[in-house]
């Protein structure tokens, strides 16, 4: 197309030099310092703490690798951690399907979509904590609809989280495919049906790639909240039964919050942490996401 | 394909200035058309359907006085509604909270955009290695787990007590 001329344009070397209309990295400096005080800095310190044994009393004492050495010991970890990444695979296949349908469907500019998504968005508006204890009540085995002990089996209680993940924030992701699928230009849509393509055809030849930024942003948010997910797994199951559904986040938690154990809490934070920036990264690189080109670059 | 009258000729669409979408005055594409998907249409209702049970419950419940609470179907409408719950939910302070809510609601929006969108605007004009380095570091943020940063927060705060004391 004639319009690459102008992109290709911006890439002369003379552009370079004067930079027009280029910010300078002071415009980030306030959030970068607020951030580092606020995340940074106690994320600093609970990974100092990892290397000592404290239990909230008193002054930390230094345990060198102890508390790593732990989590590698600990029969639980295993188990949690296979729990973990099942639940980050679950949640994203769940949330991604639903919400990249819905965030197209939603797309169009006809009222009953307008509408109905209004009321897609009820359970954003209520608190974690008071969605999972929502569900506990109707998922409770006397009182509730199904009347079948769903938190008591293993499998029940796995799917419950991942469902009541799912219907918490669904309609959050929705949104943002929404907002990517009005961006793409419709003249794609135009050209393609003049070639002949019927609607699936549009769907995956057109749609799926233009928005491929917006899943990407989509899964690193679904990945990394399925990493740190624990509100909904303390209120509706304790990690339960047994220790079936005792995900990191809640190990981390016990060992914090109940045993008082500081510094080996420290120690899953941080391991969670850097599991956590590690895949968002992985995913960032082999996206192109972290290019910050658009979509529609050339056209 | 019937959706041909949406169509512009072949020789407007090659005409249209680069950049030039002009979505807003276009008719919606064919892949977002209404009424021809019934399947997207059964998909949403179902979607609709999964949204508004457990809030008609919750609702439902909120109308249910406490002597009969447990019994029968959460599904089931209140035989014997009543405002009683709503009345201790406004005589218990309600106001004071939700004020409290809403500092904490404006703050926070205030404060995100504040930082945020400067943040956004050299994140995405600019190609240099330190604003390449200041996007990875908040994806270091989104991936801190809150309980994990609470206790360090706490304990490294120089007035501790005001986490308590200034919400009171």
């Amino acid at each position: 197309m004639s319009s690459t001329v102008t992109s290709g344009g911006e890439k002369a070397p003379k552009a370079r030099k004067v930079r027009a209309g280029r910010p300078n990295a002071v415009w980030a400096l306030p959030a970068v310092l607020f951030f580092t005080f606020f995340a940074v800095v106690p994320m600093a310190l609970a990974f100092y703490l990892s290397f000592t044994k404290w239990d909230g009393l008193g002054d930390p004492k230094p345990v060198g690798l102890a508390n790593w050495q732990k989590i590698l010991d600990d029969p639980r970890l295993t188990q949690s951690l296979t729990l973990t990444i099942l639940l980050t695979a679950a949640s994203w296949v769940f949330q991604t399907v639903v919400a990249l349908l819905l965030g197209v469907w939603a797309a169009g500019r006809q009222r009953n979509r307008a509408i109905l998504s209004a009321i897609f968005f009820v359970p954003f508006l209520l608190s974690s904590t008071a969605i999972a204890l929502l569900f506990y009540a109707l998922l409770d085995p006397n009182f509730g609809i199904i009347q079948k002990d769903t938190l008591g089996s293993t499998s029940g209680a796995f799917l419950a989280i991942v469902f009541v993940g799912g219907w918490q924030f669904i309609l959050f992701h929705t949104l943002i495919y929404q907002g990517g699928a009005r961006q793409i230009p419709q003249v794609l849509y135009q050209a393609a049906a003049i070639d002949g393509a019927g609607r699936y055809r549009q769907f995956f030849s057109i749609t799926l790639p233009q928005l491929r930024h917006t899943i990407t942003t989509s899964t690193v948010l679904i990945v990394v909240g399925s990493l740190t997910y624990f509100e909904t797994v303390l209120i509706l199951t304790k990690g339960g039964p047994g220790t079936d559904t005792a995900i990191l986040p809640y190990l981390m938690y016990e060992a914090g919050f109940k045993t008082y154990d500081f510094g080996y809490a420290s120690a899953i934070a941080s391991a969670l942490v850097l599991a956590a920036t590690g895949l968002s990264l992985l995913l960032v690189r082999l996206t192109g996401f972290g290019g910050m080109r658009s979509t529609r670059e050339g056209m | 394909m019937t959706e041909c009258h949406t169509t512009p000729s072949p020789s407007d669409g090659h005409r249209q200035a680069p950049g030039a979408t002009g979505r807003a005055a276009e008719p919606p594409s064919p892949a977002l058309d209404p009424a021809r998907q019934p399947l997207a249409g059964l998909g949403s209702i179902v979607w609709l359907v999964i949204v508004l049970v457990p809030i008609y419950a919750m609702l439902s419940a909120s109308l249910t006085g406490p002597d009969k609470a447990l019994t029968g179907n959460p599904l089931k409408p209140p035989t014997d509604p009543t405002l009683d719950n709503y009345n201790t939910v406004l005589n218990s302070g309600f106001g004071h909270l939700l004020s409290n809510t809403v500092i904490v609601a404006v703050t926070v929006v205030a404060i995100v955009l504040g930082l945020c969108v400067p943040l956004a605007y050299v994140a995405v004009r600019t190609r240099t290695r330190w604003s390449g380095a200041a996007f990875r570091l908040f994806l270091l943020g989104v991936a801190i787990p809150a309980q994990a940063v609470v206790v360090p927060s706490i304990s490294s705060s120089p007035n501790s007590t005001c986490t308590t004391a200034c919400w009171r």
